[in-house]
C-alpha cells in the first residue's frame, strides 16, 4: 500500500464574521489522499474549497479536528516540509519588478532541491521571455510562472487552488503539461481544487465533491463514469404525472419532467438490460427509454443540482 | 504520434478507451507484431493523461498478452495471441448486449441489425 499523504479527520473550520457570529465553512471533513494519486476536489463556489487547501497549506488557523500532510499535523509543518509542497493559487501575486529570471534567482535558494534546468526547460516549455518584467505578463503568463516557482523543486506534494480559472484554452495544455511533469518524479501526488472539469478529467484519479463544509461524494473517476448515466425516458400517455418521486428508485437523481418525457441521471447503473427492466416495471412494457452516457462534469452539475433542491440524495 | 488513436468516451473509463484503441490499432494493421510500443511516459505525454491511467492500460494490455515488456529494452506488441472463444464471448457480452439493447429501442429488426453488423465486420479488414 503507498503511503498517505493528506489526511482530514473531522475538520471543521468557521470564520469569525463579527464579535459574536461565526460563519462554519467546513462541517466535518474526512479525507485521504495516498502517494502517487491525483485527487480532484470539486464544489460550488463558497463550498470551502479553498479554506480547505488553505489550511493543509497552514495559511489559515486550523479548526478542530485533525489535518495532516506527511503525517504530520498542517498548523506543525516545518520550513521543511515546504521543501516537498508546491502550491499555486489562482489569487497569488509575485512582486510585480522583478522580472521572471531575478523572481526566480530569487527563491530558488529557498528550496535545497530547487532544479536549475528544470526551472529553464519549462520556462521553454512555456514560452515564456525570462527577461520579462512580472508586471508586464499576461495572467497566463504570470500563472505560468506561478506554476514554474510551484515545481521547478520537484515537489512530492501539489496542491493547486484553482489553477485554470481565466485561462484561454492553449495556456490551460500547457498548463496541464506542467503538473503531467511533476508525475516524472518519485512518489508524487496532486491535490486540486477547480471548476474545470474539462482540464482534470484526465488527470483525475479520484473526485471528492464539497457542499455544504462536507464531502458528499468521494471515489475513483472510473467508478464515477461507470454508475452515473443520463436516461430519458418517454412515455406513451401523460403516465409521469401519476407517479410521485417516493415511487422513483433511490438512485435516480436530478429528475425532471416534461409532459410525458421523464429525464434523470440514474446513479447506481449497472448495465443497460437490468436499468431497462427496472423501467418497465415501473410504467410499463411502451416506455422507450434512452441512455446517454455522461461526463464527470456533467455527474457534478447533477449531483449539485439534486443537493440544492434539497432532494434526499443516495449517492 | 502514438501508433494508435484513442477516443475518449463518456462513460467509459479512459483505460478501456486506451485498451480498445491498442485493439482495434492491431485489427487494423496499423499496429503489428513486434513493433515497439510507447513508454508509459509517452503515452501519458502524448495524450495528456494520468500516467496512473496509462500504466493500467499498459497493465491490461501485457495481461492480455498483447503488449510484451523486455526489461531494459522497452514495451513492444508480441504475437497477437487468439482468445478461445469463451473469453471472446466474454469480451463481447457487454458491447453486444449494449448493441442489442440500443438497436431494440430505434425499432430495427434483427436481420436489420444483422446487415449493420456485416457492414461494419467488412469495412474493417
Amino acid at each position: 500500500m503507498s503511503s498517505v499523504v493528506i489526511e482530514c479527520r473531522d475538520v471543521v473550520k468557521s470564520y469569525r464574521t463579527s464579535k459574536w457570529k461565526k460563519l462554519p465553512v467546513l462541517t466535518g471533513v474526512n479525507l485521504e489522499v495516498s502517494e502517487g494519486e491525483c485527487f480532484t476536489l470539486l464544489g460550488s463556489n463558497g463550498a470551502g474549497k479553498s479554506t480547505l487547501i488553505r489550511l493543509l497549506m497552514n495559511i489559515t488557523s486550523p479548526g478542530t479536528g485533525e489535518a495532516t500532510v506527511f503525517g504530520r499535523p498542517c498548523h506543525k509543518l516545518r520550513s521543511t516540509d515546504y521543501y516537498s509542497i508546491g502550491y499555486v493559487s489562482e489569487a497569488q501575486e509575485i512582486p510585480r519588478h522583478f522580472t521572471i529570471q531575478s523572481w526566480l534567482k530569487y527563491i530558488a535558494p529557498l528550496y535545497p532541491s530547487w532544479d536549475r534546468d528544470f526551472a529553464d526547460q519549462l520556462m521553454k516549455t512555456f514560452d515564456l521571455d525570462p527577461k520579462k518584467k512580472i508586471r508586464n505578463l499576461s495572467r497566463g503568463m504570470r500563472m505560468k510562472v506561478a506554476l514554474i516557482s510551484a515545481i521547478a523543486y520537484r515537489p512530492r506534494l501539489l496542491l493547486l487552488d484553482e489553477p485554470f480559472s481565466g485561462l484561454d484554452p492553449l495556456v490551460r495544455d500547457e498548463f496541464v503539461q506542467g503538473i503531467l511533469e511533476v508525475t516524472e518524479g518519485e512518489g508524487w501526488t496532486i491535490f486540486m481544487a477547480t471548476h474545470d472539469l474539462e482540464e482534470v478529467d484526465r488527470l483525475t484519479d479520484r473526485v471528492g465533491i464539497l457542499e455544504g463544509g462536507k464531502m458528499v461524494l468521494n471515489e475513483s473517476v472510473d467508478l464515477l463514469r461507470s454508475r452515473f448515466i443520463r436516461v430519458h425516458i418517454s412515455l406513451p400517455t401523460d403516465q409521469v404525472a401519476r407517479h410521485v418521486e417516493a415511487e422513483f428508485p433511490k438512485g435516480w437523481i436530478d429528475i425532471q419532467q416534461e409532459s410525458n418525457r421523464l429525464f434523470l441521471v440514474e446513479s447506481q447503473f449497472k448495465n443497460r438490460a437490468l436499468s431497462t427492466t427496472q423501467i418497465k416495471e415501473l410504467f410499463g412494457e411502451e416506455v422507450r427509454v434512452e441512455f446517454i452516457p455522461v461526463s464527470i462534469r456533467d455527474t457534478f452539475v447533477s449531483v449539485a443540482r439534486s443537493l440544492r433542491t434539497g432532494n434526499s440524495l443516495e449517492i | 504520434m502514438l501508433p494508435f488513436t484513442v477516443t475518449f468516451r463518456p462513460g467509459n473509463p479512459h483505460y478501456e478507451d486506451i485498451v480498445f484503441a491498442v485493439k482495434r490499432a492491431l485489427a487494423t494493421g496499423i499496429l503489428r507484431e513486434g513493433a515497439p510500443f510507447p513508454s508509459v511516459r509517452t503515452v501519458s505525454r502524448e495524450l495528456k493523461l494520468n500516467p496512473n491511467t496509462c500504466q493500467r492500460a499498459v497493465s491490461v494490455l501485457v495481461d492480455a498478452g498483447i503488449l510484451e515488456v523486455r526489461p531494459g529494452v522497452g514495451t513492444f506488441v508480441a504475437k497477437r495471441v487468439p482468445l478461445n472463444f469463451e473469453e471472446a464471448l466474454h469480451l463481447l457480452k457487454d458491447p453486444v448486449e449494449n448493441l442489442v439493447v440500443e438497436a431494440k429501442q430505434l425499432g430495427l429488426s434483427e436481420d436489420e441489425l444483422h446487415d449493420v453488423v456485416t457492414h461494419s465486420w467488412r469495412e474493417i479488414k
